[in-house]
């Protein structure tokens, strides 16, 4: 079956259509998922953040004018309530900008704590990036989006996407290994 | 090709993402480069890493139950919306105020020259509905100008309000 257009989702959605409301939810979900995370780090509040973006958007829906695709108009509201949020909440909660990078291990723990350190230490690294190189790892990542769709909700090149995103890597790379905080890197190892 | 030449092609080689010659000499450096080796293999570790991270997103329909949950009776106000908004009502109460100062009915018979048959239905319907106003006033002049007024502006404001609903809808 045809995939339904977003412009017929949000006419649905404006006719009181809970069907086509949780389809727009349901597609742009990890879009808004990603934008939040990148402001806001891993917080425990992204989920509540999350939520308040789509009620934003369940309640502006008529303001949607279709200039801009409903993905990079659903990514704005999300960026701009993560910004928000961090102000709410003041400087010293955990936004990206404050993670700090966890010491290294000095002794190699099990498989589980590993996946858990390694979430923790990536976290810290992404900080490390510019905002620009984050958004684009973060809708890759966390957002399961091509190059193509971060080019159009960032409204951006698709070259600059990809050095965007390759760049961030490379430095991710850098600030892990400086760190020895490298998946698969040894302790002690440069 | 040297490596600072190299390392910054390595993410794109990953993704089979360069032309076809720059593959090949990527790669051949990689065969001969220990350095290159390590950095390549620890991108395909990061990439793996970075994918992971994909089983903290919660899933959408928490999301939707919080939203639907929030607004509440969301659905029963769009439909209100749209009824509200919608044209028909518009039209409708554009015709209730027409009626409305028919009822006043100066000067209106020469608009109705050509259609006297209609012109009788109307002054029949016009005049039960004021027999009605005055039932309703108890034969009070002025309950039955308040009456008046208010159903006026009742309905003024009314056609006004749909009409602009109508035409923010459409904008």
């Amino acid at each position: 079956m045809a995939e339904v257009a977003d412009h017929e989702l949000v006419a649905g959605a404006l006719r009181g259509s809970q069907k086509a409301f949780r389809e727009i939810v349901e597609r742009h979900h990890s879009i808004a998922y990603a934008a939040v995370r990148a402001v806001l780090g891993n917080g425990d509040d992204i989920e509540d953040v999350v939520q308040d973006v789509f009620v934003k958007v369940f309640k502006g829906l008529h303001t949607f004018r279709g200039t801009s695709k409903l993905s990079t108009w659903i990514y704005r509201i999300a960026r701009n309530e993560a910004i928000n949020a961090a102000k709410r909440s003041g400087p010293d909660t955990d936004t990206v900008e404050n993670l700090e990078l966890p010491a290294p291990e000095s002794e190699r723990p099990d498989w589980r704590l590993r996946q858990v350190r390694i979430r923790e230490v990536l976290d810290a690294a992404l900080a490390r990036l510019d905002a620009e190189e984050r958004q684009a790892i973060e809708l890759r990542y966390l957002g399961e989006r091509s190059y193509e769709e971060i080019a159009d909700i960032l409204e951006i090149p698709l070259g600059t996407v990809k050095t965007h995103i390759h760049r961030g890597k490379l430095m991710l790379r850098e600030i892990l290994r400086k760190h020895g905080a490298m998946p698969g890197q040894e302790a002690g190892e440069p | 090709m040297k490596c600072a030449d190299i390392e910054h092609l390595i993410p794109a080689w990953l993704e089979n993402d360069l032309p076809p010659e720059r593959q090949s000499m990527v790669a051949a450096h990689l065969e001969a480069c220990r350095g290159c080796r390590e950095l390549a293999e620890d991108l395909r570790v990061l990439e793996t890493a970075l994918e992971m991270r994909r089983v903290e997103v919660p899933p959408a329909v928490r999301t939707v139950a919080a939203v639907l949950a929030h607004t509440g009776r969301g659905r029963a106000r769009a439909v209100l919306d749209f009824v509200i908004g919608g044209p028909c009502l518009s039209a409708l109460s554009l015709l209730a105020a027409g009626g409305m100062l028919f009822a006043y009915r100066s000067g209106t018979e020469a608009l109705f020259a050509r259609n006297f048959r209609l012109y009788e239905s109307l002054t029949l319907l016009s005049e039960r509905l004021v027999g009605a106003l005055v039932r309703l006033s108890g034969g009070d002049a002025w309950v039955l100008a308040g009456i008046y007024g208010g159903l006026t502006l009742l309905i003024v404001l009314a056609s006004a309000w749909t009409v602009l609903n109508f035409a923010r809808s459409r904008s």
